[in-house]
């Protein structure tokens, strides 16, 4: 059982237990308690060194991908989380929200896409109230990329980020360690080659939304098949100047299969041998609780 | 980094008596001086573009006014809030993960209740 009470520790302390120390490290922090001599990672590292196996992230083995169509983006993502070899979640939701006409897909570790792309939206947020206008995706992609570049790649997120603002639609990839590419179509994860296959032969430039959204479809579906990382349904996400549209899920693509017939055992498959009737007599006893402390009442 | 002598031994005498120990603040990971550093360049980065956008008298008001604002003049027991130096530095206006993570109350590794209480209160 104490065995157990460790895993449980360290489990919850290694999602986070690079920017939770880096968090308690920051200059903004005064006496550095004695307690963090002892920090999480040097007793992860002396553990692991002790022979015991760490449990893995929760990661999004994933295919996300990005198009630009000819009124604004598409993105589209996978829904299947995993642990190590096991799916986490089967309806987990890869595609974030950053500002009303930015969106961002997110594979890699699922907690540091997620933490990462909720702090840059609060942030983009406070810039925008500050600035008195809409941040362009510029804004939020120089703040993703400068923000892993600063982290050296240890915050495994790898990021599509797709928007329209008033200079247009763009798509962009942001890879883990701060490297950004700004193409009219991408394709990010485990699943990204299978991805890519579809999109190499089938894209156009100023294609139509039914188009657009048929041909992320079918990128998805191609990682969902052939990507054991990926699966299940697939997200879209449409971006256009009006605004934002989730469409989640835009298809479900693996439909557990109905069940044709009730398969329960007719009454009387098992034969009965022998009846026998006994009349039990139930006493019941009600406890009624007093309130014997010395607040109660009056003495 | 002080010279090691066999078995790993240091000149306390020229070093110190807390010489060769772990220190209290070195970097348990490699990231925090990376992050460290990014900082100190980011930071260096932003007074340059200040003095070649109005000149060498900014950077230098700027850096006094900081200077100022880290000399606080609390009691060993009373933590600042830091308001001045996270208004000049911008802080203020962004989030950063020590915004909600890592706070000390809410650590998940105990120390020794009466040794912390004691640090933190500058008696140890």
């Amino acid at each position: 059982m104490a065995k157990n009470c460790n895993f449980l520790v360290i489990f919850q302390c290694k999602h986070q237990s690079i920017v939770l120390q880096l968090a308690q490290y920051t200059l903004r922090k005064s006496p550095v308690p004695d307690c963090n001599r002892c920090s999480c990672f040097v007793r992860n590292a002396a553990l692991e060194s002790s022979g015991m196996a760490l449990p893995k992230a929760v990661k999004t083995g994933t295919t996300i991908c990005g198009i630009v169509f000819k009124d604004g983006v598409i993105l589209g993502a996978d829904t299947r989380a995993t642990d190590g070899s096991t799916v986490a979640s089967l309806n987990c939701q890869k595609i974030h929200y950053l500002a009303p006409n930015m969106y961002c897909c997110g594979a890699g570790t699922a907690a540091d896409t997620e933490q990462t792309t909720k702090l840059i939206s609060s942030n983009l947020e406070l810039h925008s109230l500050n600035t008195g206008r809409q941040a362009p995706l510029s804004t939020a992609l120089k703040m993703l990329a400068q923000m892993l570049f600063k982290y050296q790649g240890h915050i495994s997120a790898a990021l599509v980020l797709g928007g329209v603002d008033r200079l247009g639609p763009h798509i962009y990839s942001v890879h883990p360690h701060g490297s950004v590419d700004r193409l009219p179509y991408v394709t990010m994860g485990s699943g990204s080659l299978a991805a890519m296959a579809v999109f190499e032969s089938r894209y156009r430039p100023n294609m139509e939304l039914e188009e657009g959204k048929k041909l992320v479809r079918d990128a998805i579906a191609a990682g969902i098949f052939n990507d054991l990382g990926s699966g299940t349904n697939v997200d879209l996400c449409v971006i256009t100047k009006d605004g934002a549209q989730m469409l989640r899920p835009y298809d479900v693509a693996n439909v557990k299969g109905a069940r044709q017939e009730r398969y329960r055992f007719k009454r009387g498959t098992t034969a009965v041998l022998k009846t026998r009737l006994r009349k039990f007599d139930v006493q019941e006893e009600e406890v009624v609780s007093m309130d014997t402390s010395e607040a109660s009442g009056s003495a | 980094m002080t010279e090691r002598r066999e078995y790993g031994a240091v000149d306390r005498l020229t070093h110190g008596l807390q010489a060769g120990r772990p220190q209290a603040d070195a970097p348990v990971h490699p990231v925090q001086s990376a992050v460290a550093r990014q900082e100190r360049l980011e930071a260096g980065l932003r007074s340059d573009w200040l003095r070649q956008v109005q000149g060498v008298h900014a950077p230098l008001r700027l850096h006094a006014e900081k200077r100022a604002a880290s000399r606080v003049g609390r009691l060993p027991f009373l933590q600042s809030s830091n308001i001045m130096m996270d208004t000049l530095t911008g802080r203020d206006e962004t989030l950063d993960f020590s915004d909600y993570l890592g706070a000390v109350d809410a650590s998940e590794v105990m120390g020794q209740p009466h040794a912390v209480v004691e640090k933190s209160l500058g008696l140890l």
